[in-house]
């Protein structure tokens, strides 16, 4: 199908964009990469009557170490996130999300900015987020605002996102003990989207005890969580085969799982569970 | 699709609950993006809906018939509707009970759809009829209670 008309405006500056944003706000989309909203638009699910399109404005694009934190521009692309250096080495779940998504030439246009403010409940990228405790910049016409991945992911395709804001950055603190992380993900054959991904991150103190244990799960519910429940069971404990069997058990307690024609619910709450533990093993290999 | 899920009217007793449900003016205030909603028969109402959820958009026309009622404590429901993403049809079950605080309403059903919503919005449809129904709940226990 050919999307329905629009207007196609490329603004070259950010705040011309917010600007326009605020004009058209509620008929207005942001284009980053657009892998996920032109498809949509040449189905026809999608009808803005205008298209923002953000890739001509210069500097959104960059990863960069800085103050204790890394920060990521929105249009970054899934490929440079997947091949950075820093964020492999600090990282690594972020760089394990953005080489599942999707083909080589999604990662080399598809972006972070992108993915994140479209809020796709099997998208990759939020279960690492949301582990790695990073804070979504937005702006709009107030200016900016820090949001929490926490809170930033509302439900399904819904984000903290008002309709005059867009995602300027990503910024992600660094801890500065050893952290060992893992993104690990059981795909949808033809689409490649997330049947059930998990996301952990793990620090071992002295004794080799969990000090710090973290579990994202997406594609499971209608909206990306942390697995708290696992997380309290896990802290302060060697991370024994049985003791991770056991804890991962709750991994999807109190979710109510999406259910297509791929996977039933209750297949995903127990992929759930299997992938919060494999993660949480490969994240403490890594350590 | 089985949909099923409940929510809970604290402090507003069955009739009242009942009597929003069950009455199309009523229903329209409360029903995201409804914008028309016209008895056309005994318990059958026409219905234009603009249903969003995140990037997704569309107009929806179709209709609504409540049968089977069974005043205060549970009646069924058809929704048809179609537009540029494709057609949504729906069977449920809707159940008051009386909780020592006020109701609990159960609901439970099957919902099928077609054309490009289908093809790829199709793993999202259960989800985006839970919260649009958590929503219209929602509001209707605000009116209720306002």
């Amino acid at each position: 199908m050919i999307a329905q008309n629009f207007e196609y405006i490329a603004p070259t500056s950010l705040g011309e964009a917010v600007n326009l944003l605020q004009k058209h706000a509620g008929r207005a989309k942001i284009l980053a990469g657009g892998h996920s909203l032109i498809p949509m638009m040449k189905l026809r699910l999608a009808a803005p009557e205008f298209l923002i399109d953000i890739g001509r404005i210069p500097e959104l694009a960059y990863v960069k170490e800085d103050a204790g934190k890394i920060r990521i521009g929105a249009l970054t692309t899934h490929y440079v996130i997947e091949k950075s250096d820093v964020i492999g080495r600090r990282l690594r779940a972020l760089a394990d999300a953005a080489g599942f998504i999707g083909d080589v030439q999604v990662r080399n246009k598809g972006t972070i900015g992108g993915s994140i403010a479209h809020a796709d409940p099997a998208a990759d990228y939020p279960a690492s987020i949301l582990v790695f405790d990073a804070t979504i910049v937005t702006l709009g016409p107030k200016g900016e605002r820090q949001i929490p991945a926490s809170k930033f992911f509302v439900d399904m395709m819904t984000t903290a996102l008002e309709p005059n804001e867009l995602v300027r950055e990503i910024h992600v603190p660094l801890k500065s003990g050893k952290t060992g992380s893992a993104y690990l993900k059981m795909a949808q054959k033809a689409s490649g989207f997330a049947i059930c991904g998990a996301a952990a991150a793990v620090e071992l103190d002295g004794s080799g005890a969990l000090s710090n244990v973290a579990i994202g799960i997406t594609g499971v519910g209608s909206y990306a969580f942390r697995a708290g429940k696992v997380e309290a069971a896990l802290k302060g404990q060697k991370p024994s085969a049985d003791t991770l069997r056991k804890a991962c058990e709750k991994a999807g307690d109190g979710i109510i799982a999406l259910e297509d024609i791929h996977a039933s619910a209750d297949y995903r709450l127990d992929l759930a569970r299997i992938y919060a533990r494999r993660a949480v093993e490969v994240a403490i290999d890594r350590l | 699709m089985k949909i099923e899920g409940q929510f809970a009217f604290d402090g507003i007793a069955p009739p009242a609950v009942w009597g929003f449900l069950t009455e199309a003016n009523r229903i329209a205030q409360c029903l995201p993006g409804c914008e028309k909603l016209e008895q056309n028969g005994e318990g059958s109402y026409d219905m234009q809906m603009r249903f969003g959820v995140g990037a997704i958009s569309g107009l929806f026309s179709g209709s609504i018939r409540l049968h089977g009622l069974e005043p205060v404590s549970e009646y069924q429901m058809s929704v048809s509707g179609s537009g540029t993403p494709g057609f949504v049809k729906g069977e449920g079950t809707v159940q008051l009970t009386p909780d020592d605080t006020g109701t609990l309403l159960h609901y439970s059903g099957d919902v099928s759809a077609g054309g490009p919503i289908a093809s790829v919005g199709q793993r999202m449809i259960g989800g985006a009829a839970r919260m649009i129904i958590d929503q219209f709940f929602k509001c209707v226990s605000r009116k209720l209670t306002a």
